[in-house]
């Protein structure tokens, strides 16, 4: 188990997140290499779907990043996400997805150590979860 | 895949050109590219592959150089991590449809945050150019660090005598308007079309008023010491930090309504009395608490304090007096025969009732009568004061007392009609008959709880209240020898020593509470046991036993618990270990009650347990004209609430009768950290706790004679010397009587402005580390060990010494003066990393100016290297050391210590290798430059990133200094790393320049990845609408579907991520590209 990799994607706002995550590669804040950032304008647009999407994918855990609550650069969206955020852990469990995989952050665009941090925190924590092993599905399994 | 190519610099016009020529020659519908971060490249790449034709948006950027190459330790997995990346993008890429974006005119202002010679540069480019500017600056003046030096390197130039024309320029300027107190909340918008919202303190004093003239801090009673003269003198509140400040006018400084203020339920300015009275004015001070509270003498006797329990004074030792002060002020008037009524508006021809001759009453009274009314209040009791006169025992408010401030309200014209009892002798309805417009209820709760047991009804079983108002009212009260009383609140314990001073030969007062848990306030108990009173605790009454229809004791359960698990009042029992106490006189005092048929009469509302409803603010009842207050409304309150609510009746009555209702709701002060601070600390002058001179417990209880004796002068000044002064300017009011123009406005609140501008420019400056964190140095321990910047001031001929530079320790010209390099700078340990860039060239400065004062002085250097680069900089330090002999030592300091009454510098001389010790009369630190302490909210509120330190992050070190990743906000000065004038005044020229460039392109690109609708998908949930927080969404009745208003989405996506079935997608961003995206990454 120890020289599993995980695999994570990470929707990071581009007017927080991302900044934080370009000033900590400026600020040379190393991070292991199992991060996998996908550009989003809010993080109120990540549709469930694609962290849904992204453990269909292979994916071993899904992090979204966002402002801080009230910074928001389109005045709530961060806020919509977070209530989303509720309602999709409810979904990921039922779909057989550990909770612990899937993490939601406010990371603003001067925190990039925070964000180094973060990173390494949750792929250590994912890493200690194993690989994302999906469910066999009852249709699979009742096939006769 | 039709080619794929490696170049190192594809950014460059070569690599540029190879991505043209491929999709000329290959004719290429997608292009990705991997490399940078698209914050920092995008648009160029977009750019490159528009001028070969193609349409940017099908353009795709792969970030595997600041989120993978140079942050990863692991050569091999950062090389997986980009070559999945890189597939992700390809995928991705694939889906991508052209997009065409609109343009957006810019809004042609701009706003420079920080008012330092930076940000003063910056402005005055712009509003010069012809645009208007808005300057916000956090602090009482502009001109920032700049405004406190007294000369700049190398050409010693004065600095005031530079800056001054600049801050002077941009106060009158035409295009700026300067906000000053302000800091910026919080950003919305885009580049060319930003909102800001700005919080303005309050300056106190309008500047458009204010001559200057200086009046008013002549009367200042508060001293404090000065943020602008770094602690090395005092200022007033309200003050100038110097004579050419701009803006040119005084303002005060105000940290927000004291706890004690805050505490107190009428809001009493109470470190505004305390001040004046430290001051010795006590008419002032008395006139100060009126405002609020009309009862001085009797609110000084009785009060529960809740100020005093919140006075920060009590974290350094005991909290002021509040109280015995107050007493004392009311006393010393009386004394000396000063009262005299406030000042009065004309008579209205309009009158009021008040139903009530209680506090709440004749507050509400008072307060009528200033307004002008015709007030006449009812009163059932044959005596004025309500509880104050039938509660409350001689000796603790003595008859007398309550007469007084009855006198002073008739002598404004108040009548009282007493023995006329409402509902019986006068209805409402006869009221409004004989022509009163409004009447104030304050009936109060003069009816005693019973317990409900058996035997109450035998004689010598009396209610407590009743027995203090028989007492009060002199009337046949039967006490024997053995007393007993049930409760453990106020009353009960006044009933408890009226009984003692009655004859009572033994006392014993039981309650259902634990000793810790008695409502009665604990050091009117504590007399109370002094005089001989027993308590029996945790005990509740079962029965009264008797003979003959007398009563001869009283058998009590044990009471286990009072208060259930939520806090609320329910006791239960141990029915079976039972205490009888035998008695010949039982007073139960248990609780107070209205007289419930007399209210229900009246048609108006009533809450479960009969008190009256009224709205909060108003104290309006359902039935209009007629308020409520005090016990009747609160319950059992206290003598201080029933007065608050007195005087909001009769605001509310005023509002009513001259406006027809509530009109403005008065905004309350923010209250300050009820947290002692550092500062407050070191305010405390070394004065104990006066304490208030009384009886002995042996002769107090042989009459009715009050307790307390009273402050004197100098107690009562002393306390009032003792106040913290919490919230700075105490707001006494005594500059606002001697302001000639009536410039000042102390009810001033903070406001919020909501600015539209095109651009921004940050010049927020720097702070100076502090030196504390050095403790070695001495710096806070020893007076003669200061920082740079208080030597700016020392020389300074504004400055705490006129310019002369004098030690603060005795005031003596210094001899040996000794610098000290580095420090908080190039110091990993301690300090901060970086080189600070002018400490070098300040001291060479500030040695320099000290030799030009004191020519047979010598200066001493201990350094680390000397940086002189700058133009004419190293030929300045040279002529320090040659000219000026100063001796430079290479090497730190180690300690800064006392022998024998001088400073002694202990450091090494690293070139020579041997340890030096020096002599100094003066010891000055080269502090270094750090960001401001509030970098990390500004950073937040405008979106910006900063480096570790906390120094805003530049779009590039080379070539993008005075931009951010932001477009449309830029940087200059110290906020973006430590620099001197000339650089902070260039790069203030830069983002003006910046700013320009926007202002006279006039229009942006507007990004056209808004949302998109398949009208076809949607089913018109209107889930998108609720949550769209632009508008941007309607709904299109006829066809039942949603509609997107393309001008006013901005594209956050949230409608999209909400969308239950997939119909609205952000272009660029859509369901398919992302997804393809996460499968090309995950394949």
């Amino acid at each position: 188990m120890t020289d599993f990799e995980p695999r994570i994607i990470a929707f990071l706002c581009n007017w927080c997140s991302y900044v934080a995550a370009d000033a900590a590669g400026v600020g040379r804040f190393a991070q292991q290499a199992n991060v996998r950032v996908i550009r989003v304008f809010c993080s109120g647009m990540v549709d469930p779907s694609y962290v849904i999407k992204a453990f269909a994918s292979g994916a071993d855990g899904v992090m979204v990043a966002g402002c801080h609550p009230g910074d928001c650069h389109y005045l709530a969206g961060n806020i919509k996400a977070l209530r989303r955020s509720f309602l999709l852990r409810n979904l990921l469990s039922e779909l057989g997805v550990e909770k612990k995989r899937f993490r939601l952050a406010w990371i603003a665009a001067s925190e990039s150590p925070l964000y180094a941090q973060f990173v390494n925190e949750f792929v250590d924590e994912v890493r200690e979860l194993g690989p994302y092993l999906p469910p066999k599905t009852k249709a699979a399994k009742g096939v006769a | 895949m039709a080619v794929s190519r490696h170049y190192k610099y594809m950014c460059s016009e070569p690599g540029q050109k190879l991505i043209r020529d491929d999709i000329a020659e290959l004719g290429l519908d997608h292009v990705v590219e991997a490399s940078c971060s698209p914050k920092m490249h995008e648009p160029t790449f977009r750019n490159a592959v528009s001028a070969a034709g193609m349409n940017p948006y099908l353009f795709e950027m792969v970030n595997i150089r600041e989120h993978c190459s140079w942050v990863s330790e692991d050569p091999e997995a950062a090389t997986r991590k980009a070559k999945d990346l890189i597939r992700g993008g390809i995928a991705r890429a694939v889906h991508h449809e052209p997009l065409k974006g609109s343009k957006k005119s810019v809004n042609p202002k701009a706003m420079i945050v920080g008012g330092g010679i930076a940000g003063i540069t910056a402005a005055l480019k712009i509003a010069n150019a012809g645009y208007q500017v808005y300057m916000v600056e956090r602090e009482e003046i502009i001109g920032g660090k700049m405004a406190q030096f007294d000369k700049t390197f190398p050409t010693l130039d004065c600095s005031g005598c530079i800056l001054t024309p600049k801050t002077s320029e941009v106060g009158r300027h035409p295009n700026i308007q300067v906000l000053t107190k302000s800091q910026v909340m919080d950003l919305t918008g885009f580049v060319g079309n930003f909102k800001v919202r700005v919080l303005q303190k309050p300056r106190y004093v309008r500047t458009d008023k204010c001559t200057g003239c200086g009046d008013c801090q002549q009367v200042c009673p508060i001293d404090i010491p000065s943020p602008f003269e770094l602690g090395m003198t005092t200022r007033h509140p309200i003050s100038r930090p110097f004579p050419q400040a701009i803006p040119n006018t005084y303002s005060i400084l105000r940290e927000g309504m004291p706890p004690c203020q805050a505490a107190c339920p009428a809001g009493v300015n109470v470190q505004g009395y305390m001040t004046l009275t430290g001051a010795g004015k006590f008419v002032e001070a008395l006139a100060l608490i009126r405002e609020r509270m009309p009862f001085a003498s009797i609110c000084g006797r009785i009060c529960v304090r809740p100020c005093e329990s919140s006075c920060k004074r009590g974290q350094v030792d005991a909290p002021t007096a509040i109280c015995h002060t107050k007493r004392f002020l009311g006393d010393y008037e009386k004394e000396h025969s000063l009262y005299s009524n406030p000042p009065m508006k004309e008579l209205r021809d309009k009158k009021v009732a008040v139903i009530g001759a209680g506090p709440g009453g004749l507050s509400a009274a008072y307060y009528l009568a200033i307004e002008g009314y015709q007030v006449t209040v009812f009163e059932k009791l044959p005596v004025i004061g309500g509880m104050l006169n039938v509660g409350i025992p001689d000796y603790r408010l003595p008859r007398q007392i309550i007469d007084e401030e009855v006198e002073n309200i008739r002598s404004m014209n108040v009548a009282f009609r007493t023995g006329v009892t409402f509902g019986k002798d006068i209805t409402i309805d006869d009221l409004e008959d004989q022509g009163y417009q409004a009447v104030f209820l304050s009936i109060g709760l003069h009816v005693s709880r019973r317990l409900g047991i058996d035997g109450e009804s035998l004689d010598g079983v009396v209610g407590g209240i009743d027995m203090l108002r028989m007492v009060a009212l002199k009337e046949d009260v039967k006490v024997g020898q053995n007393v007993v009383v049930i409760g453990g609140g106020n009353v009960a314990i006044d009933v408890a020593r009226t009984a003692v001073r009655l004859g009572a030969a033994r006392v014993d007062l039981v309650c259902l509470e634990a000793r810790d848990e008695m409502p009665a306030w604990e050091r009117e108990t504590h007399e109370a046991i002094e005089e001989g009173v027993a308590i029996h605790n945790s005990l509740g009454p079962k029965e009264f036993v008797g003979q003959d229809g007398k009563v001869q004791g009283a058998v009590f359960k044990r009471c286990t618990s009072v208060f259930d698990e939520n806090g609320a009042f329910r006791p239960t029992y141990d029915e079976n270990e039972l205490t009888e106490l035998a008695c010949d006189t039982a007073f139960v005092a248990i609780g107070q009650a209205s007289e419930s048929n007399l209210l229900s009469n009246l048609g108006i509302e009533l809450a479960p347990g009969g008190r009256i409803v009224t709205d909060a603010e108003t104290l309006a009842t359902t039935r209009p004209g007629l308020f409520a207050g005090g016990d009747c409304t609160l319950g059992p309150a206290t003598f201080v609430q029933a007065v608050a609510q007195g005087r909001q009746a009769a605001l509310a009555i005023h509002n009513f009768l001259e406006f027809g209702g509530l009109r403005e709701v008065e905004s309350k002060e923010r209250p300050i950290d009820k947290q002692l601070n550092e500062a407050e600390r070191l305010r405390a002058k070394p004065i104990a706790r006066n304490e208030m001179p009384e009886l002995p417990p042996e002769t107090r209880t042989k009459s009715f004679d009050p307790i307390e004796s009273g402050f004197t002068e100098d107690m009562a000044r002393s306390e009032g010397q003792r106040c913290l002064s919490c919230g700075l300017c105490c707001q006494c009011g005594e500059c606002v009587r001697k302001c000639g123009p009536q410039a000042i406005n102390l009810n001033e609140r903070e406001r919020i402005h909501e600015l539209e501008v095109g651009a921004i420019v940050v010049a927020t400056g720097v702070d100076v580390f502090d030196a504390s964190k050095y403790p070695e140095y001495g710096y806070g321990k020893y007076p003669d060990v200061i920082t740079n910047l208080q030597f700016e001031r020392l020389c300074n001929a504004s400055g705490p010494t006129g310019g002369k530079i004098l030690r603060p320790s005795d005031g003596k010209v210094p001899q040996n003066v000794v610098f000290v390099q580095c420090v908080g700078s190039r110091d990993r340990a301690k300090g901060n990393e970086y080189c600070s860039k002018v400490c070098c060239m300040i001291s060479a400065k500030q040695l320099s100016i000290f030799k030009h004062h004191n020519p047979h002085g010598q200066a001493y250097v201990f350094y680390i290297d000397n940086r002189a680069g700058g133009k004419g900089y190293e030929e300045f330090l040279r002529r320090a050391i040659e000219h000026e002999h100063a001796q430079y030592i290479r090497g730190r300091v180690a300690k800064v210590f006392q022998d024998q009454g001088r400073l002694v510098v202990r450091g090494e001389n690293s070139l020579a290798g041997a340890p030096v010790e020096i002599e100094a009369d003066l010891v000055v630190l080269a502090t270094g430059l750090t960001p401001q302490k509030d970098h990390a909210s500004i950073a937040r509120a405008l979106n910006l990133s900063t480096d570790k330190y906390g120094f805003f992050m530049e779009l590039h070190p080379k070539l993008g200094p005075a931009e951010t990743s932001l477009a449309g906000i830029y940087l200059a000065g110290g906020a973006q790393g430590p620099k001197d004038i000339p650089e902070s005044v260039a790069q203030g020229g830069a983002a003006a320049a910046e700013a320009l460039t926007l202002f006279s392109v006039g229009q942006v690109e507007i990004d056209p990845t808004v949302a998109r609708l398949d009208e076809r998908l949607c089913t018109g949930c209107k889930t998108c609408a609720g949550l769209c927080a632009y508008n941007a969404i309607s709904f299109n009745e006829q066809q039942k579907v949603a509609s997107i208003n393309d001008a006013l989405c901005q594209g956050c996506g949230t409608c999209a991520a909400a969308c239950p079935v997939a119909a609205i997608g952000v272009k660029h961003y859509t369901p398919d590209q992302i997804f393809a995206q996460i499968e090309g990454i995950l394949a």
